[in-house]
């Protein structure tokens, strides 16, 4: 059972089945996609927090860009969303990359601090700009995709689109992960000196996650733009990479899906919480700081609990519990 | 071929091109001089010992060598090439590999993703393919599988490197310098907190490396180091203080007042 | 004339950006502890001198008094659950600290309401200082004078004492510091006490200035890192030559270019970072 769970096909068919249950579910197809889009922004998070051993404090930086982008492609060049998305991608890439070239140039918490600045200096960037970014209002009339020239103004149509994009992008992550690249990042988050030492250029391979990181974010924050019809001065907020960090550290950092997991219930319960108690964010304050205390592996922790428990196995150690090993180097 | 057989043999001939050199080398940490005029010549496929006291400069020597930190002068050539200005991850790809003091291995990894890494290592520029999966039919299991073997690791090779006895790590940390095929292979210590039993396979393993490999490894254990060195160099205070066949440096007066006094009890076979 | 304004502005603002910065280096040199939550107690600085003022406590005792409440306070949070943390890795020092500022935040909207007030300076100090055709606000000549003299106080404290010889030996190492028989923990807690006390005066003098609201503490933190980054985490001059660069450049850019003056403070680290990616007075 616990076996089962370290499997990345099972991550995947978590992914679909999400897809599928949250129409069921969920009475706004808005939230549905929602989390979907930072389900995927959260999952490229963990791409380099629990992959590359990267705590990014940047990833707003990639989601916002990724909202302007789309609204300015969409608007001003007139592009139509199929050719405006893999642009997108290429700008997040592009940023990312120098961003992430950067902020690698200082090692542990001066990293953190580093991609934290860049996220202010890209807010202030934005806000400066107001003629292309609009400023505080951010850039309006974000048009939707249409399919068959009618644009997908029905949510749940929407979410369609969100989903299918969400799957092909989740399975992407996926593929990366696995990878030859994805299984040096592990290497590099265990012992990058050694790592070093055995001959990869550990910088080359920090960049390349970032750039992979930032193109999936990107794309993200362009769903994010398209579906709130604005791309909004506070996608590129410090809030939203500390949203998106928060989710991913919720979820656990040890597999892509936890992330997943980490966004819907970060969003879920902002959704219940803040019909009730507009400052519910002082319970999310407390929730991380026992997260810290009490569940460091995160909610994914807690299903990895409960199937040994169900399966009445000792739960996995958290030196074995490594998700993305494959099947052929486990015992 | 014993060390003296050997020695005598290297007298006849001419002198050979260096696997590993260097040329008056000097590291500094700050105002720190940690070393200082070091020369250094490692002959192709011997066995060379460095050894001196805690603090000599002998690792500081291997960062340096290796590329970890960076020579403040003079000049370190790998099989004639310089190399004195190569990164250290290039320096792999040349053929040059190292294990380290303390056990520095991917602790959550397996066994086996470790050795196939640092074999990966000598193409890394071919991992960086994010969409391409790791085949079981890579060249690089053959290397891994054999070195398994080898190091008597295949019964844990699909366990944690994290996980293993203090042996079985430290076999490890020399399999991960070996898996990347180099020619001239680095060993800090490699004996460090062993037991007995465990210091015999890694002493017959050294001697064995020296057949297809160039072995330059520090050691504080000196029956080891006079039983299965062709050279030994000994340094002190970021020096080169004597250098020369285990006997002959055994027998050195400098280094026995200055060093070593009657710690060499290793039996010249 | 302007520009001498501007840059005497520039230097009680980098004089206070200084403060902030030196409380969450000196944590940082002893506990090897990043505390995001120091931007929440410089903002609790601010609304607490804001709210004895209005209370109608004199701005004089109000400054101390905010000083040793965050300082309690924040020794209070160290002992009771931040020292729990300390051996876990830094993503749960930053998720947990991350989640104090959030809950403080929160707080503070709570007591205080989401919108921001102003802090009149006090009367002594509210009038001008003309000098020929030059006139300065004397409560921002003050802040110089105040935080020239704890700079100069906390060099002392940091060089020149026990304490001081202690924190720094604790920074290279803990375990020494152990050995020699110094209770640790009460170091540990004293130091992140001063540290977060710093940082909640620099509020409390920065309240006139800039007024309070409930969004402070994220453009603080964000300063402070800048100020670290640039000059050095743990160096004492760097955190000084930092803070007042950075707070000179955002003056001098708010005549040039208003609206981007804090994108420059950003740039210029930026540009920090490509030059001299260690800093200006970086250690390795």
């Amino acid at each position: 059972m616990t076996r089962l769970l370290e499997r990345p096909i099972v991550h995947f068919g978590l992914a679909a089945a999400t897809v599928l249950v949250l129409p069921l579910v969920l009475r706004s197809g808005t939230l549905a996609s929602e989390i979907l889009i930072y389900g995927l922004a959260a999952a490229a998070c963990n791409l380099l927090l629990g992959y590359t051993g990267l705590l990014s404090f940047g990833q707003g930086i990639f989601f916002g860009l990724g909202s302007y982008a789309a609204g300015l492609i969409l608007l001003r060049a007139g592009w139509p969303a199929p050719a405006m998305l893999p642009a997108v991608a290429l700008v997040g890439a592009a940023t990312a990359t120098a961003v992430g070239w950067l902020s690698i140039r200082r090692q542990g918490v001066y990293f953190v601090m580093l991609t934290l600045a860049f996220s202010q200096l890209f807010y202030f960037l934005a806000y400066t700009l107001g003629d292309l970014t609009g400023g505080d209002n951010g850039l309006l009339n974000v048009p939707r995709p249409a399919l068959g020239g009618k644009p997908l103004s029905d949510p749940w149509a929407y979410y369609a689109f969100v989903a299918a994009l969400f799957l092909g992008l989740f399975a992407a992550l996926q593929r990366v992960a696995l990878s030859t690249f994805g299984r040096t990042l592990l290497a590099i988050r265990d012992n990058e000196a050694r790592a070093s030492a055995i001959g990869f250029p550990v910088r080359t391979f920090k960049v390349a996650a970032f750039a992979i990181s930032g193109a999936v974010t990107a794309l993200a924050g362009a769903l994010h733009a398209m579906l709130i019809g604005v791309a909004p001065l506070s996608n590129i907020e410090y809030h939203t990479s500390e949203t998106l960090l928060i989710m991913t550290i919720i979820g656990g950092a040890g597999n892509l899906f936890a992330s997943v997991l980490g966004a819907a219930f970060y969003l879920v319960a902002g959704d219940l919480l803040s019909a009730i108690w507009p400052r519910w964010l002082l319970l999310l304050g407390v929730l991380l700081v026992a997260v810290a205390l009490f569940m460091q592996r995160g909610l994914w922790g807690l299903v990895e609990r409960a199937a040994a428990l169900v399966a009445r196995e000792p739960p996995p150690e958290p030196a074995s519990a490594d998700a993305t090993l494959p099947e052929e180097s486990r015992p | 071929m014993t060390a003296a057989s050997k020695a005598v043999a290297s007298a006849i001939e001419p002198p050979v091109e260096p696997a590993l050199a260097a040329d008056g080398l000097g590291v500094r940490y700050g105002s720190f001089v940690a070393l200082k005029d070091i020369t250094l010549r490692v002959r192709p496929n011997s066995v060379h010992a460095i050894i001196g006291p805690n603090g000599a400069g002998k690792t500081t020597l291997f960062h340096a060598l290796t590329g970890r930190v960076r020579a403040a002068s003079g000049r370190i050539t790998l099989g004639g090439r310089d190399i004195t200005r190569t990164r250290d991850d290039d320096r792999v790809r040349l053929g040059l590999a190292r294990s380290f003091q303390v056990t520095s291995l991917f602790a959550t990894l397996s066994v086996r993703e470790n050795l196939r890494l640092a074999a990966q290592g000598r193409t890394p520029w071919a991992a960086l393919a994010p969409w391409r999966a790791v085949s079981e039919r890579d060249a690089a299991f053959a290397v891994v599988d054999a070195l398994l073997a080898r190091l008597d690791l295949a019964g844990v090779a699909g366990r944690p490197a994290g996980e293993l006895s203090h042996g079985q790590q430290r076999r490890l940390e020399v399999g991960m310098a070996m898996a990347a095929r180099p020619r001239v292979i680095l060993l800090d210590e490699p004996t460090s907190g062993m037991g007995t039993d465990d210091i015999g396979a890694m002493t017959d393993l050294i001697r064995d490396l020296g057949r297809d490999h160039t072995v330059l490894f520090i050691e504080h254990n000196m029956g080891i180091v006079m039983n299965i060195s062709d050279t030994v160099t000994v340094m002190r205070a970021g020096q080169v203080l004597v250098e020369g066949r285990p006997a002959a440096v055994r027998d050195d007066p400098e280094v026995r007042r200055a060093y070593l006094g009657n710690m060499i009890t290793g039996d010249l076979r | 004339m302007t520009y001498l304004f501007q840059i005497l502005n520039g230097i009680g603002l980098g004089m206070l950006y200084f403060l902030l910065a030196v409380g969450l280096s000196i944590i940082f040199g002893l506990l090897q502890f990043v505390n995001f939550a120091h931007g929440a107690f410089y903002m609790l600085g601010a609304y607490l001198a804001y709210t004895m003022v209005e209370r109608g406590v004199s701005f004089w005792l109000a400054l101390p008094l905010a000083f040793l409440a965050v300082g309690a306070l924040a020794a209070l949070t160290e002992a009771v659950l931040l020292r729990r943390i300390y051996a876990q890795a830094h993503t749960f020092h930053i998720l947990a600290t991350v989640g104090l500022a959030l809950a403080v935040q929160e707080i503070v909207i709570i007591v205080w309401g989401p919108i921001g007030a102003n802090l009149a300076p006090p009367d002594s100090l509210s009038g001008v200082v003309i000098l020929g055709d030059f006139i300065y606000p004397e409560y921002r000549l003050f802040v110089i004078a105040l935080t020239a003299l704890l700079a100069g106080g906390l060099w002392w404290l940091l060089e020149g004492t026990r304490l001081g010889a202690i924190v720094r030996a604790g920074s290279e190492s803990p375990e020494t510091m152990a050995l020699l028989g110094y209770d640790t923990r009460r170091i540990n807690t004293a130091v992140f006490g001063l540290g977060a006390g710093l940082a909640g005066l620099a509020g409390a003098l920065a309240a006139p200035i800039r007024g309070v609201d409930p969004f402070m503490s994220v453009e603080a933190l964000s300063v402070a890192f800048v100020v670290v980054v640039v000059g050095g985490m743990g160096s004492y001059a760097g955190a000084l030559a930092a803070g007042l660069a950075v707070g000179i450049a955002q003056s001098l850019m708010a005549t040039l270019w208003p609206e981007g003056a804090r994108l420059m403070i950003y740039l210029g680290m930026a540009a920090v970072i490509v030059t001299m990616p260690r800093g200006l007075f970086g250690r390795a």
